[in-house]
């Protein structure tokens, strides 16, 4: 064979066989099965009974202890008041929980909550509130028999008309205890107090 | 019923197979393309027989706005094969002459009920009374469903954090707790100290003199 007739050879087998050796060792574009399979672009769903059933609920608390302000009330389970706020027992020896937000231990703001005084009964319950401490212990036996124990991060004296209900009721968060009760300068023309006592405590771990 | 599934905003074609059907694969039962789910929303699709019987895909919007403190918000919605419907709680009609893929709500006092639904303008109850729970702070959407031949049937699903707060916390009436009430003896006794101070100086001046 000629050279030139060899490196004409030579040449057409190189410019054929590079590109397709460099194909041929290329990795596949897709191997195994499709990407939506294992990466569904819609999430699977859960599926439950839909027939009407009973709302479950928490145990309820049934009493507040905070030993170093000698509170010690029984609680009752109380709504709305016609006028919309939150009820509250007519005796002042005892303390409402708020029963439409969570309860003591579960997630969001469990809310107590007592009138301070009484022109005929005296002092409320919750009257030495004002003086709860950072630190204090405070203990909400349940009707199940257990008890959740929290202690005092926050007191504050906080004018009723800018209460901030939304994240004092809040019902999503951490677990939280909040105690209210009445407080600051008496408004005899309204036979009311200016100010709410806000207590706020965490749980003790 | 499905717990509720969360998807980008936008519009999607819905289609139902067989539960043996491999995936997305052959014809489906039931389709509705191109529904929108506008960002925020919240809605559910429902499988259904339409008035005549034949199966339907319904999406309806759920509402998810707030209601006051002590109240829930309850809507049925007819998804059933048949006629108008008059929906009774306490047997009193709370909602007249609802049809088939059409919804009605109202807002209630929080609690248990006993509702039935009986055929528009007539004491023919289809179904019920059954004892409903409407939550306190959330949506109680009830579905009347299935056909007369296997029976009308209700569902219930709840689509809750529609709650709203108290409007206050009321407090006492006595004024005991008032601190400020000490407040004229704390500005009366340095008064009286004063005085006293005064008086005997002027005493213990005399006598020097």
């Amino acid at each position: 064979m000629r050279p030139a007739a060899a490196s004409a050879v030579l040449g057409l087998a190189l410019a054929v066989g590079a590109p397709t050796a460099w194909v041929l060792t290329q990795p596949e574009a897709a191997a195994g099965i499709p990407l939506e399979q294992p990466l569904p672009a819609t999430p699977s769903v859960t599926t439950r009974d839909a027939a009407p059933s009973a709302i479950p609920s928490a145990p309820a608390p049934v009493r507040i202890s905070v030993p170093s302000q000698g509170v010690d009330a029984r609680v009752d389970a109380v709504g709305i008041a016609a006028d919309g706020q939150m009820e509250l027992p007519e005796d002042v020896s005892r303390v409402g929980w708020y029963r439409l937000g969570p309860a003591p231990g579960a997630e969001g703001s469990a809310v107590l909550a007592g009138h301070v005084d009484d022109r005929e009964q005296r002092p409320g319950a919750l009257f030495p509130l004002d003086d709860a401490a950072v630190g204090d212990e405070i203990t909400v036996p349940d009707a199940a028999g257990t008890a959740t124990r929290w202690r005092v991060v926050s007191r504050q004296l906080i004018t009723e008309q800018v209460l901030p209900l939304e994240r004092i009721f809040a019902r999503d968060g951490a677990p939280r205890l909040t105690v209210i009760t009445c407080g600051g300068p008496f408004l005899p023309e309204f036979r009311s107090y200016r100010d709410n006592v806000v207590v706020v405590a965490e749980p003790v771990r | 019923m499905t717990d509720p599934l969360e998807l980008p905003a936008g519009e999607y074609d819905l289609a139902l197979f067989p539960a043996d059907a491999a995936d997305a694969s052959g014809e489906p039962l039931l389709s509705a393309m191109d529904v929108a789910v506008p960002a925020g929303a919240n809605a559910t699709v429902v499988a259904h027989l339409k008035e005549d019987g034949s199966p339907t895909l319904t999406p309806f919007v759920n509402d998810t706005s707030a209601v006051p403190a002590g109240e829930g918000r309850v809507t049925v919605r007819h998804v059933a094969a048949a006629p108008a419907v008059d929906v009774r709680a306490g047997g009193e009609v709370i909602i007249d002459g609802l049809t088939n893929p059409n919804e009605e709500s109202l807002t209630v006092p929080a609690g248990t009920v006993s509702a039935d639904v009986v055929l528009a303008g007539t004491d023919t109850v289809a179904i019920g009374p059954a004892d409903l729970s409407v939550a306190e702070g959330a949506h109680t959407i009830v579905y009347a469903w299935d056909s007369g031949a296997a029976g009308y049937d209700l569902a219930v699903q709840t689509v809750s954090g529609t709650h709203s707060a108290p409007s206050g916390v009321p407090g006492g009436s006595a004024g005991l707790a008032d601190e400020g009430s000490s407040l004229p003896m704390v500005a009366a006794l340095p008064v009286v100290g004063l005085a006293v101070a005064g008086a005997g100086a002027v005493r213990l001046a005399r006598t020097r003199g």
